[in-house]
């Protein structure tokens, strides 16, 4: 009777002896493949930080302003990330100043660019009314007809804000110091053109008013 | 160096007065005698037109206001005739409404050798007074065909006087050129 239960006893406990082992066997290969996964998760963690810290640092040594919209697509990309190295988040925030500074330069830029072409689309308009009014006024005084030639300063007038407009004629000048002939008015003046059939001056200087018509004509007298 | 120096003296004494006569430049001088010149010219073509008859009456009306406007007030144009020594002086206003109205169908003025026999020169008042002489043509046409012609040399005191105005709140400096009497100085066929 004992021996029979001993020898269950024994047989029991083999079989546990043999089902701790081959426990123990499992939870050292899980253990095994845990760290590998861990070193795995490791050396993908800093290839990362390294392609972030490369794509930031591409944000930061570019000195042209031609790749700012590229270059915040490649900042989001690095935030979406999500990486929590300081190195990196020192770089975003860098990178982000970088790309504020940039545009603010870039529209100062392009703001005095359009300036730029402002002036220079005023200037064309100004040289283009000088070209016109010079025309007109040398027009005026080659013709011999007197219904023609007021018809010539009914059509000048009207870009005039009143035919009592100062026209001054400048006749000589000195150290920025300019010498009038007698002011006179644009009815005149080109009431004179007609009469002298000479025009001896160029547009020197147009001033206009809020309804963009003339209100002051300077022409300089040439010989 | 005594000498040498009461030179230098007298020559800086002399460049002083000369430069407080003359008071403006060579270039500004110039371009006033030029001015003074054109206001002439343009007398010339006022006369042309209103005594010409294919001038209409409410053009000659108007170059007859600017004319007068080229003078000083109470300005006379003196007027002689071949044949006669007399002269007449017309007030401007009055002369020009005689030269329209003319007796002719057809009137040539014209002017030539325009030229100043008296530069412009600075007066105690601050004005520039200088003469210029013209010699007119004149040639007038009867109806019937008879012509009158004769030549006039005329002598017109110029003024030029430096003033100022406001123009769009800024002041300016210009010169006003006016022209004083006209006086016949000989007249021939």
């Amino acid at each position: 009777m004992n021996l029979t239960v001993l020898k269950r006893f024994s047989k029991v406990l083999l079989i546990a002896i043999l089902l701790a082992g081959t426990a123990g066997m499992t939870g050292c290969k899980k253990k095994k493949e845990l760290a590998a996964a861990e070193a795995a998760a490791a050396a993908q963690l800093a290839e990362d930080i390294d392609k972030a810290t490369e794509m930031l640092e591409g944000i930061l040594s570019d000195n042209t302003l031609d790749n700012i919209e590229a270059n915040e697509a490649t900042l989001e990309m690095v935030k979406s990330m999500n990486l929590q190295d300081p190195g990196v988040l020192n770089l975003i925030i860098k990178a982000q100043e970088k790309l504020e500074s940039d545009r603010v330069a870039r529209a100062e830029i392009l703001e005095a660019e359009r300036l730029a072409e402002e002036r220079r689309l005023a200037e064309l308009e100004k040289a283009n009314t000088n070209n016109v009014l010079n025309r007109q006024f040398a027009a005026l005084t080659g013709e011999q007809d007197y219904e023609k030639s007021n018809n010539i300063i009914n059509n000048i007038l009207p870009m005039f804000a009143s035919k009592d407009v100062p026209v001054l004629v400048i006749v000589s000048e000195e150290n920025g110091m300019k010498d009038y002939d007698k002011p006179t008015t644009i009815e005149k003046y080109l009431n004179y053109l007609k009469d002298r059939k000479a025009y001896k001056a160029e547009v020197e200087n147009i001033v206009y008013d809020e309804s963009g018509k003339i209100k002051e004509l300077e022409l300089r007298k040439i010989n | 160096m005594k000498k040498i120096s009461i030179i230098i003296f007298l020559l800086g004494v002399f460049q002083i007065s000369t430069f407080a006569q003359d008071d403006i430049s060579p270039e500004r001088k110039l371009a006033i005698d030029s001015l003074a010149m054109e206001k002439i010219r343009d007398l010339e073509k006022y006369i042309a037109i209103i005594g010409s008859k294919e001038t209409p009456a409410s053009e000659a009306q108007r170059v007859i206001e600017r004319a007068t406007e080229l003078f000083m007030v109470d300005s006379e144009m003196g007027v002689s005739k071949l044949g006669s020594d007399k002269t007449t002086n017309y007030p401007v206003r009055e002369y020009f409404q005689r030269l329209m109205a003319l007796n002719y169908d057809k009137v040539t003025i014209s002017w030539f050798n325009i030229q100043y026999i008296s530069d412009l020169e600075k007066m105690p008042d601050g004005r520039w007074v200088g003469v210029i002489t013209i010699y007119q043509r004149f040639e007038g046409t009867t109806k019937e065909g008879l012509k009158y012609k004769d030549t006039t040399k005329k002598d017109i005191t110029v003024y030029v006087e430096r003033k100022q105005t406001q123009i769009s709140g800024r002041t300016i400096g210009f010169w006003d050129v006016l022209l004083g009497d006209v006086r016949v100085a000989e007249t021939k066929k």
